[in-house]
């Protein structure tokens, strides 16, 4: 009596589990449009200022998330709910960076923005060296052109013409008049430091231009009329590249006599379609980029549930959505509006992040997969949180199998669902078509031009399966008028269990998902 | 979601730029005769680059347009009244890395505006007659109706003269910049050429231009400085005392900054070459 007794319970339990984690009732039971109202309301109140990235605001909404997904019960990461993501802005300190060039014992120094700018691409250097004139500096083995055939530029610094032989020319071997990667600034700084370049200076390429100004990047520290504070938040990266500034007329004089010196030059090279590189045996330049960076830190939230198999806890299923927007308008008119509150953009989203986290403590059961919730900051300035993500990852991204992004997924009609780059996630599109028809998401369509522009994207850029779950575009997308009360609770709430449905699915099999290469435009 | 779409707010912006740079070449000299109608056709290639971090972005555009010049009225001082009328355009764009192109017909358009100007190409006055979306996408007609000021004297082969102007355009829903544009124009005459079969008198010019602005769309701060510079040729024709043809490369060099949802600074090239004809109705 007392074993078949046992055996009943064994049973029971057994089948209550099965049944759990095909239906996974109870999570989905704690993901309610109150709840999603409750979060999406704290983080659009005016109080967050539109949650700009980085900000206090940001912080503070930074810790709201960390405590709610404390208070579930999910855990940290290495002891911490913060990924702290470093930002810099950078400023060219105008005191400090100079060009001269010596010719034959005879030194000239020349002025900022009249003769020569850096590039922002430039390194944080001052080099003295020799210069080589390497035409437009490019290395194409596929059309047998090599600017630096020949020439040996290590240790020294290199001159290079924009753009390609043969530009305007619809014959010309580099593409026609449509431009060849070669054409572009950012390959011939590669190409140059490849060939052990220790400095670059850039001119335009005469024949096929007036303007012969060394414009380079628009620093606003060299500008009377441009916002001093205008400058570009972005990852802060690690120092690789080379003093790098354009010059003009003026240099281009001193260095070649004359600008039609050059065009001469330039169309020789253009006629023959091989290179003219040479050393300016006499000529030596000092080079200075002296740059003033600014660090800022912004933070992802992340929180962890363990999976409960043994081998596939070492496996995550990620959820995730950004939680930054745009900020507030500095510059408005009394009693005008001016907070971007980014209700659905992405309160919405974040909060579905936070109610699927919800739903997976409530389970009685574990997955087998483990999960990670990830909220980004920076996506609005360029995906900066995911970028750092990935290039940090907190667990392999091997064992990461897929990744389901929401952003935006409060408005329009309630049975209405985007999922953008389902057609190069076919497994994990199976999944989800199949599951949006029992929330009554009917009107199903994907974006292929937006399938690039949230936080998924990196991680699929990675080989993961990732698609980013949309109620789709509107009217008030960044604008003043996308405020908590446009958005519709229970459509959040029935994208919200979607995602967690399809998570659990996926945390629960063994099977890793297909992923198909992006149609690009060459 | 990230916004993508902030770079393209300056194309339009960039137009109206292109236009006012233009038009410094439109006419050399008027006798319009009251009561005739001249119909101008203009042709402008437009080529925009945008760099960030050392990646190219351009943007090919083409506009052929069609204007008649209808003359109201000539005073005792030789003042002209005249009836700008913008007829028909074609605006064609192309984004090549983006695989975009783009052609737009306007026919019949018809938007006005008259001119009052003096012999020797001063504006003295310009009022809108009737205008809508095109002319204001084209630089509007206003714009293309500005006079280079000739010397009011006769001038010799080697000759030079100058012309300086400041010009500004208010911003629009198209073009959200208010725009400060200087412009120091040389003009030389070069000597008489035959151009189909007629003697026509040949000046060149180089110019100077300088680009100052600053706007607010969707709640960013927008800001444009630039220079710029201008050369071609004019070819008056002595019997009807008429400028009949232009031919004009421009090139400017801009650096346009955005702050507010994103601060975004880039520098942008844009190059010009516009052939304009003039011939009697």
């Amino acid at each position: 009596m007392k074993k078949t007794f046992l055996i009943t319970i064994a049973c029971l339990m057994l089948t209550g589990n099965a049944i759990s984690q095909k239906n996974p009732v109870q999570g989905l039971e704690q993901i309610t449009p109150e709840l999603l109202k409750k979060y999406i309301y704290y983080l659009a109140s005016d109080s967050m200022k539109g949650r700009n990235t980085p900000s206090k605001e940001l912080d503070l909404a930074a810790d709201y998330i960390s405590k709610e997904l404390a208070s579930m019960g999910v855990q940290p990461v290495n002891g911490t709910y913060f990924q702290n993501i470093p930002f810099c802005s950078t400023n060219l300190d105008v005191d400090k960076s100079s060009l001269k060039v010596t010719i034959a014992g005879e030194t000239k120094s020349f002025k900022l923005k009249t003769d020569f700018t850096p590039f922002e691409m430039t390194a944080n250097a001052a080099v003295e060296a020799s210069i080589v004139f390497v035409g437009y500096g490019i290395t194409a083995p596929e059309y047998n052109y090599d600017d630096y055939k020949g020439i040996d530029v290590k240790g020294k610094i290199v001159l290079v013409m924009k753009h390609e032989p043969g530009e305007k020319d619809e014959k010309s071997p580099f593409e026609g008049e449509k431009d060849s990667k070669y054409s572009m600034l950012n390959e011939k700084l590669e190409n140059a430091k490849n060939h052990g370049a220790v400095g670059m200076l850039v001119v335009t390429d005469p024949l096929n231009h007036i303007m012969m100004t060394p414009q380079g990047y628009p620093w606003p520290s060299l500008s009377r009329f441009l916002p001093q504070d205008n400058l570009p938040i972005v990852l802060c990266k690690k120092e690789n590249s080379i003093p790098l500034a354009q010059v003009g007329e003026s240099v281009i004089k001193y260095l070649f006599g004359s600008v039609d010196s050059l065009k001469n030059i330039q169309k020789r090279i253009d006629k023959s379609n091989s290179p003219a590189s040479y050393e300016l045996a006499s000529a030596k330049c000092e080079l200075s980029t002296i740059l003033k960076t600014k660090e800022y830190i912004a933070k992802n939230v992340v929180g962890y549930i363990e999976g409960r198999d043994k081998k596939l806890k070492n496996e995550l299923v990620i959820i995730g959505g950004h939680y930054d927007h745009v900020g507030f308008m500095s510059h408005h008119k009394e009693g005008e509006d001016y907070i971007f509150n980014g209700a659905d953009d992405n309160a919405s989203g974040t909060a579905g992040v936070m109610a699927t986290a919800k739903a997976f403590t409530a389970m009685s059961v574990k997955p087998k997969r483990s999960i990670l919730f990830i909220l980004f900051a920076g996506e609005e300035k360029g995906l900066y949180g995911s970028d750092y993500y990935v290039e940090h990852p907190l667990y392999p991204l091997d064992k990461s199998v897929a990744m389901l992004n929401m952003d935006m997924i409060g408005r329009n009609g309630n049975d209405t669902l985007q999922i953008d780059g389902f057609e190069f996630n076919p497994d994990l599109a199976k999944i989800m078509l199949k599951e949006a028809k029992n929330f009554g998401l009917k009107q199903i369509e994907g974006k292929e031009y937006l399938f690039e522009r949230s936080d998924h994207f990196n991680f699929f850029k990675q080989g993961i399966t990732a698609v980013d779950i949309s109620s789709g575009l509107h009217n008030d997308y960044h604008t003043v008028r996308d405020n908590p009360e446009t958005i519709n609770p229970l459509k959040v709430a029935l994208i919200s269990k979607l995602t967690f449905k399809t998570a659990w699915i996926m945390a629960n099999e063994k099977k890793h998902y297909k992923i198909l290469p992006l149609k690009r435009n060459k | 979601m990230k916004n993508i779409f902030i770079k393209q707010i300056f194309v339009l912006s960039l137009m109206a730029i292109s236009v006012v740079a233009n038009s410094q070449d439109a006419m050399l000299k008027y006798n319009f005769v009251k009561g005739k109608t001249y119909v101008l056709n203009t042709q402008l290639n437009n080529n925009i680059v945008q760099t960030m971090g050392g990646q190219e972005m351009k943007m090919e555009s083409g506009i052929n347009s069609t204007s008649e010049f209808l003359v109201e009225n000539v005073d005792e001082k030789g003042n002209a009244t005249i009836l700008v009328s913008l007829k028909d355009a074609s605006v064609a764009s192309k984004i090549p890395a983006m695989g975009r192109d783009t052609t737009m017909k306007f026919n019949d358009l018809n938007e006005q505006t008259r001119v009052v100007i003096t012999s020797a190409g001063k504006n003295i006055s310009s009022a809108s007659v009737s205008a809508g979306n095109v002319s204001m996408m084209l630089g509007s007609v206003e714009k293309f109706t500005k006079f280079i000021q000739l010397p009011e004297k006769s001038v010799k082969v080697g000759e030079k003269w100058s012309d300086k102007l400041v010009d500004s355009i208010k911003s629009s829903p198209q073009s959200p910049v208010n725009l400060v544009i200087t412009t120091d124009f040389e003009f030389s005459f070069v000597g008489t050429e035959v151009v189909d079969g007629v003697e026509l008198t040949k000046i060149s010019f180089t110019g100077a231009l300088q680009i100052n602005g600053s706007g607010n769309q969707m709640g960013m701060d927008l800001f444009v400085e630039g220079n710029g510079k201008s050369e071609g040729v004019l070819y008056f024709n002595p019997k009807s005392s008429l400028v009949v043809k232009t031919d004009t490369n421009t090139e400017m060099d801009m650096n346009i900054a955005v702050s507010g949802q994103q601060n975004m600074t880039m520098p942008m090239n844009q190059s010009m070459k516009t052939i304009t004809t003039l011939v009697e109705k």
